[in-house]
């Protein structure tokens, strides 16, 4: 654990570095998520809802998906962006060392740039709460399960950029896959789902299940014909996927012990 | 202190389809091929070894390293690394080890080379004053001190691989592994590394192996040689044993001054009428080469001789040669 | 002339080793464009109209740009990587040789183009019209599509040089990339039709070098061809080009002062 703080200090001294290029893309990050709300909004304040949900039921979907997303990339970047160390055999100087590869790509770097589209998420989380409490809704389910919601989505976009970058021991190359395994998927779940063909659903529940990251819980806590039960569907979800992504990882490392890249 | 048994690694290719919709086919119908990159390699280094582990690229060295460190599990055979087995325990073993990749860094990009240091020191849990001691030794040999304040992207490729040597050394390992540690460098920069390396084996005893394809490294550092082709290995002993059991003749090389009276040359030498050099090989386990070059001192004015003795590539190339 | 066909066709033929990669991307872009014409479909129900147009007309309209999203500069290599180029040095060898900098990048990025035309754009517009059908369209109109993805298509080339030779100015192209992105993703129509934007956005957006990329060829194919759509689109590819020939010269003169 010490030496995992000394690694985020480094990583974050690191990024520093660039001043500049850093709070740039701070700023960025920001921007690029609130404009892609923004355009939503544009739709909703035009028409009103989007499948029966209006603009802030939907702006809690987005808040919680950018939030889930910020943190995994926060925290977990060099999984998203595992290629390298498959492309370059970069992969080969993690199993030199006395600590297991998982733990070293955590710490490997801290991506503190993408803090921008977490601090935007929470801008996001609290306008539509508010804007739900001037409705007349009920916010407190929600805010007690906030910290429930997020570890529990985090887990899921996690296991799922593990599940992709395991991938890339056999493939190499997994950053065009991400599309369909990471940036489709968290973009889908930022909309309710009944509102995607039966099939995409089905795929969004199963394979893919970003269902659960923000979808399934809030049907109950904004009385959307869900039962109280569903709040503990997502995080049984989250760890059933989390460690079914393990076990494939850890399987994925024998394969490369035995085939190399 | 290395041991390897037997070991043997199997590439899977997959047999490539020709001709229309080749790749369709390929697909469907290839058919997996085992091909051997390392085979039935058995070799022993004792502790404070330093063996040079060379062979023409592509012959199967980075694959038997990554064997040795635990990267790679071999299909056949056993290896073991001061008495551990890298397969089954790859951290214990890691623990033991220093491990270079002459081509790339294992120092974080961005930040003071100083910072790698401490946060590999914290990985392999060195202790404060252990850590002190061998910055205090390593640093001053390789001469860090007027760059362990500049992030590594701006070091030059010399002060990279020291930086890298010692970034190796800071948990005290046993045995260092070097994948080609003097590639790209210049001679001074050579000379310094090898200096280091030499001084490292000689006084701490570590147990080193390194692959290159620079002979000079062989020739200054190496006790023990071990050469690979075609994933066997086809030597394995000194370079003074080596040389003695493939003896390459000698070159004898005399510059004339003046006429020469050619039909008085030995048998078998070679003359440059135009040059006016005559090139005589002999085998010096067997020759001396003072009567050869009183035999052609006969012939004429001498200006020059030269002894010319076989180059290491020369013997190297040689057994590739014999081995194909 | 023969050297820039010559690398335009190599750089089509280059992509075919990567069509396994290209094929999971487009995997990607289909859930995209499924999903662009759910929140579509979910908002206008089979009643309200946008700008005239229901919801099958908006299912049309998603799918086209979907397809067509192959020809921006998401589907190019980030700034042609001129930015390792820079940091490499061998920019300098690239800027001695005998042919036009500019030139050799538009060859280069129209071969990319081309192959992602063919094999990307082509089959996820024709798959994604599967669910919502093809609307019907005047073939008089064809030359002015053709034209209007010409358009496009170059000026994905030229957002994409442009993110590229920021790199002879600044370290990282990256910031570059993220702007440029932005803007294309907001203001190019690619998830709003244009004309519905908030406020003095709409008309701002119309007139940008943006509405090019996305919704003019859009409103073409849906049979709504307007002056505006070829003139501001010809207008910006005539004036960016301008602007990147002069950026070039500017880069070329950093380079021989500063060297590489």
């Amino acid at each position: 654990m010490a030496l995992y703080w000394k690694l985020v200090k480094a990583s974050l001294k690191s990024q520093l570095q660039y001043k500049l290029a850093f709070a740039f893309e701070v700023v960025m990050f920001m921007i690029m998520q609130a404009l892609d709300f923004l355009l939503v909004a544009a739709i909703l304040l035009k028409f009103d809802t989007v499948g029966g949900w209006d603009l802030y039921e939907v702006g809690y979907l987005f808040s919680i998906a950018s939030l889930v997303r910020s943190l995994y990339r926060v925290f977990a970047n060099e999984i998203h962006s595992f290629e390298k160390y498959t492309k370059n055999g970069e992969f080969d100087q993690l199993l030199t060392r006395p600590v297991s590869p998982l733990v070293l790509l955590f710490s490997r770097g801290i991506n503190w740039n993408q803090i921008g589209g977490f601090l935007q998420g929470v801008l996001m989380l609290m306008f539509a709460l508010w804007g739900l409490h001037e409705q007349g809704a009920s916010i407190w389910a929600a805010l007690l399960y906030l910290p429930v919601s997020i570890l529990s989505g985090a887990l899921i976009v996690f296991s799922l950029g593990l599940a992709t970058a395991t991938i890339g021991f056999w493939t190499v190359k997994i950053n065009e896959l991400l599309a369909f395994t990471h940036y489709g998927p968290l973009n889908a779940a930022s909309y309710p789902m009944h509102i995607y063909p039966g099939w995409l659903r089905g795929v969004l529940f199963t394979l893919i299940p970003v269902a659960f990251i923000a979808y399934v819980p809030s049907l109950y806590l904004f009385d959307k014909g869900g039962a109280l039960w569903y709040l503990l569907v997502s995080p049984l979800i989250a760890f059933v996927v989390a460690g079914l992504a393990l076990r494939f990882w850890k399987f994925g490392i024998k394969h490369y012990h035995s085939t190399g890249s | 202190m290395i041991r390897a048994e037997g070991l043997t690694k199997y590439y899977h290719v997959t047999e490539r389809k020709s001709g229309r919709f080749a790749t369709l086919r390929t697909f469907v119908a290839g058919r997996m091929q085992k091909v051997p990159a390392v085979q039935e390699m058995s070799f022993e280094i004792p502790k404070g070894g330093f063996v040079g582990y060379i062979g023409p690229n592509g012959a199967g060295k980075s694959t038997t390293i990554k064997m040795l460190t635990g990267i790679l599990h071999p299909d056949e055979g056993r290896v073991e690394v001061g008495g551990m087995s890298p397969q089954n325990q790859r951290k214990e073993v890691a623990r033991k080890i220093g491990v270079v990749f002459g081509q790339r860094t294992q120092l974080w990009w961005d930040l003071p080379t100083r910072d790698s240091f401490e946060l590999l020191a914290a990985m392999y849990n060195v202790q404060a004053a252990d850590y002190d001691k061998a910055m205090g030794v390593y640093a001053e040999l390789l001469g860090l001190h007027e760059f362990l304040d500049t992030p590594v992207r701006k070091l030059s490729l010399g002060q990279r691989m020291r930086a890298d040597l010692c970034a190796a050394l800071l948990h005290d390992p046993d045995v260092l592994f070097l994948d080609e540690p003097t590639i790209g460098l210049d001679v001074t920069a050579k000379n310094r590394i090898r200096g280091f390396l030499r001084d490292l084996n000689e006084r701490e005893q570590k147990t080193i192996l390194l692959t290159t394809h620079d002979m000079d490294d062989i020739e200054q550092l190496c006790k023990q040689l071990i050469i690979i082709n075609h994933g066997k290995k086809v030597y394995d002993g000194t370079l003074e044993e080596l040389r003695a059991t493939y003896p390459l003749p000698s070159v004898l090389e005399v510059e004339f001054h003046g006429d020469v009276q050619e039909l008085l040359l030995p048998a078998g030498t070679q003359y440059d009428p135009e040059r006016r050099v005559a090139r005589l090989s002999f085998d010096k386990q067997v020759t001396s080469p003072m009567p050869l070059i009183d035999a052609l001192g006969a012939c004429g004015e001498v200006r020059d001789i030269q002894v010319l003795t076989p180059k290491i590539e020369d013997i190297i190339e040689g057994m590739y040669i014999a081995s194909r | 002339m023969q050297f820039y066909l010559m690398l335009f066709r190599k750089t089509y033929v280059r992509n075919f080793q990567y069509r396994m990669a290209a094929m999971a991307n487009n995997l990607g872009s289909l859930v995209f464009g499924f999903m662009y014409i759910a929140i579509w479909q979910g908002t206008l129900g089979p009643e309200r109209h946008v700008l005239g147009f229901g919801q099958d007309e908006m299912g049309w309209y998603m799918a086209f740009v979907q397809g067509i999203f192959f020809l921006s500069f998401m589907a190019l290599p980030r700034g042609f990587e001129i930015e390792e180029s820079v940091r490499t040095g061998s920019i300098s060898l690239q800027m001695m040789r005998p042919v036009s900098f500019y030139g050799y990048y538009l060859a280069h990025g129209f071969g990319y183009h081309a192959y992602n035309f063919l094999f990307r754009s082509i089959p996820v517009y024709l798959i994604l019209s599967l669910f919502v059908g093809f609307p019907s369209f005047d073939m008089a109109n064809l030359p002015l599509l053709v034209l209007s993805l010409l358009f496009s298509a170059y000026l994905g080339f030229l957002s994409n040089y442009f993110v590229g030779v920021v790199a002879f100015w600044t370290n990282s192209t990256r910031w570059a990339f993220l702007v440029m992105y932005t803007l294309i993703n907001t203001f190019s129509g690619f998830l709003v039709p244009l004309p519905i934007l908030p406020g003095f956005l709409a008309p701002l957006s119309l007139v940008s070098p943006f509405a090019g990329m996305n919704y003019y060829p859009a409103m073409v194919l849906l049979g709504r061809p307007t002056l505006l759509g070829v003139l501001v689109p010809l207008f910006w590819c005539v004036a960016l080009t301008i602007v990147a020939l002069r950026v070039t010269q500017a880069a070329r003169r950093k380079l021989e002062v500063q060297g590489g």
